[in-house]
């Protein structure tokens, strides 16, 4: 059969009227926004370079303020390859919080018919997206995706887990042709990213890999992991630990809890059935065998999102997350509301170490006073 | 024509009826003599001239509760009704059958009112529209109505493409050739390609895949300009807000390649989709104000001959002025009642006074007419232009006698009486005896009988089986992790992006692939 070796005509940008929120106004004059009619009028912006370009052989899908339409363009060029013969690359770019929340049960629908593409959450995670408050500021997306028996899910930190998981997405659904979609979350907080690890790319793909290990010279250790922005809160929780009170940190950035909690759920249930059988291990097993001391994990979604694997841990584990409503803030007065930036993910180590006897419990309240916190304000969840 | 009628759009009461007759007098000589597009010509210019001198005439999207093709427009049906008629009885036998086997055992539910009041709309397209993918044509695609899928199992198991067995297995999947509830690709990957349950889905996607298709033809990528997406949507289902939600951008984009069918056969579960008013009048008006060519197939063909008589259009008034409450009542009922009912003037009485209860009784509905259907059809693949959508009215549960036809508790009846069940073999003239019938039989045609024959040609010249979905596609060759080489370093000292950025950065790369 023919191979092409043109694939980037086939993408299909899909936008529901947020290119600017996104940074991506660029790809209007680039590729061309699809008109059946062209552009029959002159644009207030035609001077400029990036212009808003309409064109009879555009690519871009602009759909205005309308996820539904742009869910079924989706979900009409991802099942190309089976109506049509003609296989598309859909990227439907949208505000995370109107996707599976919104146009659920379309979702659910593609994965039915199969659908084959990728899904992109922008400015996601509830305290990335600060300014947009409660009705904007998406924790839970990534829950409801994990119910997709299809869907791939992500919420990467760097540049080169994007650039990772994306590849192999179009490997396993353009290659391969599985029925499979992906999930991916994007932010607008904006940092340095490194280079990638050596050897880190399947780690990534399987949802964790190790990102830096603790100086071997500390004696107490913790596991911290991490997903999306708050990845970062967490590096830098490591460096609080390591300078205020001497303890080392190995840090996991682990891009999808959720396929990390498929292989462990895939694992247990082949184990229980083969019972006699030399036993599988999750790739979280494997990571964390030779661990020393308490896990702790953060993220910007809720609880019940880093909560999927608790299975497999075998050591204590605290999840922090931000379950309750968003409101409007700086990302740095909402992480501390919610309880997930470097402090809180600092003040969960140190306690999880005093119940195991590896720190003195008093010394974890001297550490609450030392960064701020108020231990009697009200649960973000409650307020 | 009534003098003192007043008109529903201004309000106001006819003050000189000698003179509206003498306009009225005006306009029959010109439909008589130059025919209603020349008619229409002139009302537009009288319209157009009435708004220049600064009226404000607002436009009525609805017209009279009456066929929208004329008996003279009609095209032909070119089909056997004899023979379509007989297969379509045992379409409906079987798709019934399934459903009580089904239920005798286990509790998995099923619907047997809905394909009851659509066989004819689906056995029409089957038999003469709807196309399967050949070297030489692309397929038409069709979104089925989810709660008919009996129907389409009914029938390509008459083809052979499914077994006893499979039909015994309705909705009981998890042992193997089972057949799926509704249709799901998941489930049945070779067989359904569009899952149109939960419901306001299938009409939604159905408007972005034909506007899709015009996406892949100017982009270059495939023909699909002959191609056609059918969308059969219930009467119930339009109050789902995706039904009709995008039907402005379909009108807008003028997707002439896109059919909607609504099927209405007034009721959705708990009772009327209309009592008070009339759905099909709702729909029409919603659908032409979004752009869309309208053709409603109300009345089947019993019907022309009164309609014909009817001069002076009291027929047509009482038409329009029955709910659909009642419209659904007379066919829970019999032909006295409708005698007493409907016909319920001395005119009207006497329109029909040589009839008998049963003939007025088999004054039929339009979306049984398989000749009505068949030219509303070919209206609508002809038309140019504009989407099309189809009102066909129907009854729900047809056939189904007092077990069902017409009865608020249709939608949910998965068990017949004895009686009905007797009542419908007899009535559809089905080869089942009075002990058979206890076992819930299928019906089969055998191999060289006509009907049979007349299937296979049928879908043969269409181009093959229907429903049927491609699973692979070609693989493409895609780019290595090593082209994206600069989001694999590090975005240097100071230099900070988000992952926004970097996925954007990602698709140019992609792009210049």
């Amino acid at each position: 059969m023919a191979k092409d070796k043109n694939i980037g005509k086939r993408i299909v940008p899909i936008v529901p009227d947020e290119s600017r929120t996104f940074g991506m106004e660029g790809m209007f004059r680039q590729l061309g926004i699809w008109s059946q009619v062209g552009q029959l009028y002159t644009p207030q912006d035609a001077k400029e370079l990036m212009f808003y370009k309409e064109d009879k052989h555009g690519q871009i899908l602009q759909e205005g303020i309308n996820e539904a339409g742009g869910l079924c363009d989706w979900i009409a060029a991802g099942t190309s390859y089976s109506t049509h013969n003609v296989p598309m690359i859909p990227f439907f770019i949208y505000y995370s919080m109107f996707g599976f929340q919104r146009v659920g049960d379309l979702i659910w629908a593609a994965a039915d018919q199969r659908t084959r593409g990728f899904l992109i959450g922008g400015t996601a995670g509830r305290t990335t997206l600060n300014g947009e408050g409660l009705q904007h500021e998406d924790g839970h997306s990534h829950l409801i995706s994990a119910t997709v028996p299809n869907c791939v899910s992500y919420d990467p930190t760097y540049s080169y887990e994007l650039a990772v998981i994306i590849q192999d997405g179009l490997r396993r659904m353009y290659v391969e042709q599985e029925d499979i979609f992906y999930y991916i979350t994007v932010m607008n907080e904006n940092y340095t990213h490194p280079a990638i690890p050596v050897g880190a790319e399947q780690a990534i793909l399987r949802g964790m890999y190790s990102f830096k290990s603790a100086d071997p010279a500390h004696k107490v250790k913790v596991q911290l992991l991490g997903s999306g922005s708050i990845f970062r809160e967490v590096e830098a929780a490591a460096e609080l630990l390591a300078q205020d009170w001497g303890i080392g940190a190995d840090l996991w950035s682990c891009p999808s809890f959720t396929e990390l909690a498929r292989d462990g759920q895939f694992c247990e249930r082949w184990n229980r059935l083969h019972p006699t059988e030399p036993a599988k291990v999750p790739h979280l097993r494997a990571c964390l065998a030779q661990a020393q001391g308490p896990v702790i994990a953060a993220t910007d979604y809720n609880r019940a999102f880093a909560e999927q694997i608790r299975n497999w841990i075998a050591a204590p584990y605290t999840v922090l997350g931000t379950d309750g409503f968003g409101r409007s803030d700086t990302r740095e007065n909402l992480r501390r509301f919610f309880e997930v930036d470097r402090y809180h993910v600092a003040i969960a180590a140190l306690k999880s170490l005093a119940d195991l006897g590896q720190f003195d419990a008093a010394k974890v309240d001297v550490a609450i006073a030392k960064y701020g916190i108020n231990p009697d304000i009200k649960a973000p969840w409650l307020t | 024509m009534k003098n003192s009628q007043v008109s529903e759009i201004t309000g106001q009461t006819d003050i000189d009826p000698s003179e509206t007759q003498e306009w009225v007098e005006a306009l029959q000589a010109v439909l008589e003599q130059d025919g209603s597009d020349r008619a229409h010509f002139l009302i537009e210019q009288l319209v157009a001239v009435a708004r220049q001198a600064g009226f404000d005439i607002p436009f009525s999207a609805n017209t009279a509760y009456l066929n929208t093709i004329p008996v003279e427009r009609q095209a032909q049906f070119p089909g056997d009704a004899t023979i379509e008629q007989r297969i379509r009885s045992y379409v409906r036998w079987n798709a019934m059958m399934m459903v009580l086997r089904a239920n005798k055992h286990t509790n998995v539910g099923g619907h047997i009112a809905s394909f009851a009041s659509a066989a004819t709309l689906y056995d029409v397209g089957y038999n003469h529209f709807w196309r399967a993918p050949t070297e030489q044509q692309g397929a038409d695609l069709i979104y089925y109505q989810g709660h008919l899928t009996p129907g389409d199992y009914a029938r390509a198991f008459l083809l052979g493409r499914f077994t006893e067995e499979h039909l015994n297995n309705f909705r009981q999947e998890v042992h193997g050739n089972g057949l799926s509830s509704y249709p799901h690709p998941w489930l049945m990957p070779d067989f359904w390609q569009f899952p149109t349950v939960s419901m306001g889905l299938g009409p939604i996607m159905a408007i972005y895949q034909a506007r899709f298709m015009r996406y892949l033809q100017d982009r270059g990528f495939v023909d699909t300009s002959n191609r056609k997406v059918w969308s059969f949507v219930g009467d119930g289902e339009t109050d789902e807000p995706e039904s009709l939600g995008a039907i402005g951008m379909a009108g807008r984009e003028k997707l002439d390649n896109l059919i909607f069918v609504v099927n209405c056969n007034l009721q959705r579960l708990d009772g009327p989709v209309r009592g008070n008013g009339k759905i099909i009048q709702e729909l029409e008006s919603e659908f032409r104000g979004a752009g869309w060519n309208v053709i409603k197939v109300v009345w089947g063909a019993r019907w022309d001959v009164l309609l014909a008589r009817d001069k002076h259009g009291l027929l047509a008034a009482r038409m329009m002025e029955c709910v659909d409450g009642d419209y659904q009542t007379f066919k829970a009922k019999d032909g006295a009642y409708v005698r007493e009912h409907f016909f319920n003037t001395p005119e009207l009485k006497a329109m029909v006074a040589d009839w008998s209860d049963r003939d007025i009784w088999e004054l039929n509905r339009g979306g049984h007419d398989p000749a009505k259907v068949y030219a509303a059809f070919h209206a609508a693949v002809n038309h140019k232009g504009q989407p099309t959508v189809i009102l066909a009215k129907t009854i729900k549960g047809y056939g189904m006698g007092e077990s069902g036809q017409a009865q608020n508790i249709t939608h949910q009846q998965k068990k017949m009486s004895a009686i009905s069940l007797t009542h419908f073999r007899d009535r559809y003239e089905l080869p089942v005896t009075d002990e058979e019938l206890h076992d819930f039989p299928y019906l089969k045609f055998p191999e060289g009988s006509k009907e049979l024959e007349y299937m296979r040609k049928r879908r043969a010249e269409l181009g093959g089986d229907l429903p049927a979905r491609r699973s692979k596609s070609y693989p493409l060759d895609v780019p290595v992790l090593s082209d994206f080489k600069p989001l694999l370093e590090a975005s240097g000292e100071g230099r900070e992006i988000s992952t926004t950025m970097a996925f954007c950065t990602f698709n140019q790369y992609l792009g210049q692939r």
